[in-house]
């Protein structure tokens, strides 16, 4: 034993291991510089631009003492309160998801049906939505349910091109109502649909009816009430509908069933509370609040070449929203199709298979081509062969799809390959056909990775530049776009433009401010991805 | 399983009456409050007018465009900048924009294209831009300098090593010279100006597109010279010094609105705009822009706020007379 421990201390005291040892600690160091380089050099850079936005400096002692006060103190003290508590935990993070996710969807959805005309989106959204809610209804009822899958899809399209073949003589009978009653068939229609189903699947119709009809007299009620108070009621009706009826559903829900957590939805209103309370506060007090560039008028509204602090963003910011939304319209079924053929039905051998191979290792390179040329491409095709005219909603789109396409069909080809086989060869071992295989197993169980590859190429999309130039996509316009075939613009083509202002406020104050804003739009995108990846991988695997 | 969908049927069938019943409802309060929704503010004017071209007169179309859509709020704006010939060849020529903006003069394959695709292009002179040369704010050796000697300077054929080179009472220190990158009509107007042909210039500078980079770079060097648009130095004066200019014999003359006005400055570069005749005559709208363009383009603000050299009378009136005879299809580039 002793000699034992002698030889082993021999073994450690010698050069060659200590030599060994000493290069394992340098590679390890080497790697933690390595990481630190780009976090530091990111937070600087971050740092860098929300201190330009943001003027901390400007504001004074008592600002801040008010705000920690209000806003720190009781935030940090219930973040703190809430981590202790695994139930408490989960239900603020829920709540302040759906609180977060509903303001978020209702505020878009309000603001593009507002640029595109709440009408023409009413009505393809009843002709697209009602044949299909029809036969899905009708295939609940019936037992034969061999035609439906297809035919959803057939009268959504029919209902569609419907829609589009009679606008000339819908769109008038359509106008006569008044505009909130278009939200009405916009948000609250849809949103009491998903009410209906979620309340009949956990408890019985009738109380589904009942929600529904709470959710209809509700809306009307908000609607008459801002009718009476001479505000016009589109906006009232779509926050209640769209925000206020799945928070109240959701914290509700918590509040009556999980007995042990439901203390942990306060969170959000106790952030929301404090935010308010010190804005009280510091209104009440007068003091010195910092001179943040990121104001209300940079978000509402037109741009300004003038004054710094009258500079605003709307209709770019809706301009990239509309662009980018049509795009994933126009992408992302092309994408998602060509990476379930080429992963799922190309066989490996014989000449299919070596075209298989061809088309993907050129699909890997395109995604590295530089987006200059996707632009050189959209203009070629979208105006001088299909004469589209240049900078328009649709010409943008398309160009920006080219773009994404690429990255989308490699991440969900990825997504798909991750599935293991053994859930496929069980599916086909019960009979199923490759269809049923891919429709119940392989494309539920990849889609948390399809989803999260396809909205972080959305996060892509939404700041090119280089494209949006060749293409000559509006740098500034004074209204949003109201079409398919409108002129838009676009936000990252602004911030370029007010890189060059003369007046410093613009370069170190609104060019880091509309940064910010873009960086704001994109990370909530990946929130958004994040929270339905972990919904959908929860949902396959409980 | 029979069960179930009886219950089911006989339950949603009460939840289609209830909900049709909400809709109907619903759907005649609508109707029945339909009367405020008329939106008219008593002004014939819409429709849409594209600007494309030179990023230096986009601030100016930029403001004037957003003054006239705030009283006629159905005219839509669509402004992009592609630079002068960017502008032209893409968008422009083609017919996809009203308005080309150039800080150059169109060139005259550029009329005969406009003549192929069967549509003249009205000129509109409305404003200059007027180039200062700057030095270190430490500089304490040169306050004035000649064209002749920044010709000197900035040229390939001399191109000095030393300030010493050009003029002996200057140290004996190396040349340190910024100005914009190739690709800017600043850069065209400088060398045809000064260097006398255009796109000449040695190639020992340091060229960048933003005109920051170039106040910063002659900030952090004493023995630094570069040229800049007059905007930036009038909203940035205390990085960097401004050179008086003299030509020939005469007197040196600062650079100023009022020196570049009189034609007393000689490095001032002329700013147009371009419309597109047949687009003028069928819009009656881009008439009364246009209209309000020029009117507005001898204010004030063109020079308090822009930096720019505003309209003279004269040149307002001539503005008129083009606009005119653009309307009434006789405007003729020449």
């Amino acid at each position: 034993m002793a000699s034992g421990g002698a030889s082993v201390d021999r073994l450690h005291g010698s050069t060659d291991v200590r030599l060994e040892r000493l290069k394992g600690r340098l590679f390890e160091i080497a790697l933690v510089a390595a990481t630190l380089v780009g976090i530091v050099s990111l937070v600087v850079l971050f740092g860098y631009i929300a201190f330009d936005t943001f003027q901390p400096l400007t504001a004074s002692i008592q600002w801040y003492l008010i705000y920690i006060g209000t806003l720190v103190t009781p935030t940090a003290a219930f973040t703190l309160y809430a981590r202790r508590h695994p139930p408490i935990r989960e239900a603020n993070a829920k709540a302040f998801a759906v609180i977060g996710g509903a303001l978020l969807v209702s505020l878009v959805t309000y603001i593009v049906a507002d640029a595109l005309d709440p009408y023409d989106v009413l009505l393809y959204v009843l002709f697209g939505a009602i044949p299909p809610a029809v036969i899905g209804a009708y295939a609940r009822r019936s037992p034969d349910r061999t035609y439906t899958g297809p035919a959803v899809v057939v009268s959504t399209l029919v209902g569609i091109a419907l829609a589009a073949g009679l606008y000339g003589v819908l769109r008038p009978i359509v106008g006569i109502i008044a505009q909130w009653v278009a939200y009405v068939g916009i948000v609250t229609l849809p949103v009491g649909a998903i009410v209906a189903q979620s309340v009949s699947r956990r408890w019985s119709l009738r109380r589904a009816a009942l929600a529904v009809a709470l959710v209809l007299v509700g809306t009307l009620a908000v609607a008459v009430g801002a009718l009476v108070a001479g505000i016009e009621p589109s906006l009232p009706v779509v926050l209640f509908s769209g925000a206020v009826v799945p928070i109240g559903y959701v914290v509700g829900d918590t509040v009556a069933n999980e007995p042990e957590g439901r203390i942990g939805v306060l969170g959000p209103f106790v952030l929301i509370g404090s935010v308010a309370l010190g804005a009280f506060i510091e209104r009440s007090v007068g003091v010195q609040g910092p001179e943040s560039y990121l104001t209300p008028s940079l978000l509402l509204n037109s741009w300004h070449g003038r004054n710094a602090f009258e500079a605003g963003i709307y209709p770019q910011l809706v301009g990239s929203i509309v662009i980018v939304g049509f795009m994933s319209l126009l992408a992302f079924p092309v994408a998602i199709g060509a990476a379930v053929y080429l992963e799922e039905y190309v066989s490996d051998s014989g000449w299919r298979g070596r075209l298989a191979t061809l088309l993907e290792v050129n699909i890997s390179n395109l995604a590295g081509v530089p987006s200059v040329v996707y632009g050189l491409l959209g203009l070629a095709l979208f105006r001088n062969t299909l004469g589209f005219g240049t900078g328009v909603v649709i010409a943008a789109a398309g160009t920006l799809g080219f773009l994404i396409l690429p990255i989308v069909i490699v991440s969900a080809q990825e997504a798909l390959r991750s599935v293991p086989d053994s859930l496929r060869q069980a599916a086909y071992g019960m009979g199923a056909s490759r269809w049923q295989t891919l429709r119940t197993v392989v494309i539920p169980e990849a889609f948390p990775g399809i989803l999260t590859g396809t909205i972080l190429a959305l996060a892509r999309a939404i700041g090119e530049t280089a494209p949006l130039v060749i293409i000559a996509v509006a740098t500034t316009t004074y209204t949003s776009p109201d079409g398919l075939f409108s002129t838009a613009a676009a936000l990252p083509l602004q911030i370029f433009a007010a890189r060059s202002h003369p007046d410093p406020a613009f370069r170190h104050g609104i060019v880091p401010a509309t940064a910010v804003v873009l960086l704001i739009l994109m990370l909530m995108m990946n929130t958004t991805a994040i929270l339905l990846r972990n919904r959908y991988d929860r949902d396959t695997h409980e | 399983m029979a069960y179930d969908s009886n219950v089911s049927e006989s339950v949603s069938r009460r939840t289609l009456l209830a909900s049709t019943v909400a809709i109907g409802a619903t759907a005649l309060a609508g109707c029945l409050s339909d009367s405020t929704g008329a939106n008219t503010d008593g002004d014939s004017l819409s429709g849409d007018i594209r600007i494309s071209g030179s990023s230096t007169v986009y601030p100016v179309a930029q403001d004037i465009s957003r003054q006239f859509q705030e009283d006629h709020s159905d005219v839509n704006f669509n402004l992009t900048r592609d630079g002068s010939s960017g502008g032209f060849e893409n968008v422009f020529i083609p017919g996809d924009s009203d308005i080309n903006n150039a800080s150059r003069s169109i060139a005259d394959e550029e009329v005969q294209q406009c003549r192929d695709n069967d549509f003249e292009p009205v000129e509109f002179f409305i404003a200059q831009d007027a180039l200062t040369v700057v030095v270190n704010n430490e500089n304490d050796w040169v306050d004035s300098i000649s064209i002749e000697d920044l010709k000197k300077i900035w040229s390939p054929d001399s191109a000095p090593e030393t300030w010493a080179d050009v003029n002996s009472e200057w140290p004996d220190e190396p040349f340190d010279l910024y100005g914009p990158a190739t690709t800017s009509g600043t850069f065209d107007y400088f060398t045809e100006t000064v260097v006398g042909e255009e796109g000449k210039i040695r190639d020992d500078f340091e060229g960048t597109e933003e005109d920051d980079q170039i106040a910063q770079g002659v900030k952090g060097s004493q023995h630094a010279m570069g040229y800049l648009p007059f905007a930036y130095y009038t909203n940035n004066p205390d990085t960097v010094k401004a050179l008086t200019l003299s030509e020939g014999d005469s007197d040196p003359v600062e650079p100023s609105i009022e020196a570049a006005q009189s034609g007393d400055y000689p490095l001032a570069r002329p700013l147009y705009f371009y419309a597109n005749m047949n687009k003028l005559q069928e819009k009656e709208h881009l008439q009364e822009f246009i209209r309000f363009y020029v009117n507005e383009a001898d204010k004030d603000f063109i020079a308090n706020d822009i930096g720019y050299v505003p309209s003279s009378e004269k040149m307002v009136e001539d503005n008129v007379a083009n606009l005119e005879a653009g309307i009434n299809g006789e405007y003729k580039h020449s």
